[in-house]
């Protein structure tokens, strides 16, 4: 058998790659910045897209919140949700349920571990929306 | 040439990855679960973002939507369509209404109510009852 250069192997000839014997189905190898790797479902560096945004987490939280009553009109709320971080974009929120005359217009990360939510009430009387699960995506980039 | 390991080789003299020769750009080599793997742009059992929640699965949904009802002038209500494919393990990440042909109505939120069940909230913000076009909606649904 010829000698060849191990960088000259062909395909056909070529062994799997580390790890891939005990990774499990649809895991990639991800670099851990020091010579070596692992088989994960997790992109712990983040993942970019085309080129795009470097996005570094995306978490999906499903904190319950208590909104305070307010009259009719613009309210704007904060509250605790451990792990946000003023890089995070809140690419939706969900309100489980119909609170009448109650909507959503926005939220954003105002400091860390804390959401500000922008609510509207169509209404001239007071609402109180109740305490419930909200879910929110949170993109960090 | 003196001996030396194959596991002590380094670049450039190690060769590609098994496979490599033949994968099409931008494509990630990903386990098959028995000791091998492909090389393909679909993370078949999802993916983690920076060791945050494990997506399953993201599908971009267009939809032609016929609302059923006039939402009534200064209110809020939900709406339920069937959208096959959605589960209740799945988030709606954001939502488009295809035009704005009804002033006053807007769309803040969309929620999986139930299996194959997409619930939108429409807003009328308007003096007037008025009533939501049936047209495409496009929506993303994250799966955790």
């Amino acid at each position: 058998m010829a000698n060849v250069q191990h960088s000259a192997i062909p395909n056909a000839d070529l062994h799997e790659p580390k790890g891939a014997s005990g990774a499990a189905s649809g895991t990639v190898y991800v670099a851990d910045g020091a010579g070596s790797g692992s088989w994960s479902k997790n992109l712990s560096g983040g993942v970019q897209i085309g080129g795009g945004t470097l996005f570094t987490k995306l978490v999906i939280y499903t904190p319950t919140l208590n909104p305070s009553a307010f009259v009719g009109g613009d309210s704007t709320q904060t509250f605790t949700v451990v792990g946000l971080s003023t890089t995070d974009t809140i690419l939706s929120i969900t309100k489980p349920t119909v609170s009448a005359d109650l909507f959503i217009l926005e939220a954003i990360v105002s400091a860390t571990d804390t959401l500000r939510i922008h609510f509207y009430n169509l209404a001239f009387g007071t609402i109180d929306p109740p305490s419930e699960i909200y879910t929110i995506v949170a993109l960090r980039s | 040439m003196a001996a030396i390991q194959h596991k002590d080789m380094v670049s450039p003299a190690v060769h590609e990855t098994k496979g490599i020769s033949t994968a099409a750009v931008g494509t990630t080599g990903h386990s098959n679960g028995a000791g091998s793997e492909t090389y393909t742009k679909d993370f078949a059992n999802g993916i983690q973002i920076g060791g945050g929640t494990l997506v399953t699965k993201a599908v971009l949904y267009s939809v032609f939507i016929t609302p059923g009802t006039p939402i009534t002038a200064a209110t809020v209500s939900e709406q339920s369509f069937t959208v096959s494919g959605l589960t209740t393990a799945d988030t709606i990440v954001l939502h488009n209404k295809g035009t704005t042909n009804v002033s006053d109505i807007l769309t803040p939120q969309a929620r999986v109510s139930a299996v194959n069940t997409l619930t939108i909230l429409f807003v009328n913000v308007g003096g007037a009852d008025g009533f939501p076009g049936a047209e495409t909606f496009t929506f993303l649904a994250l799966r955790s």
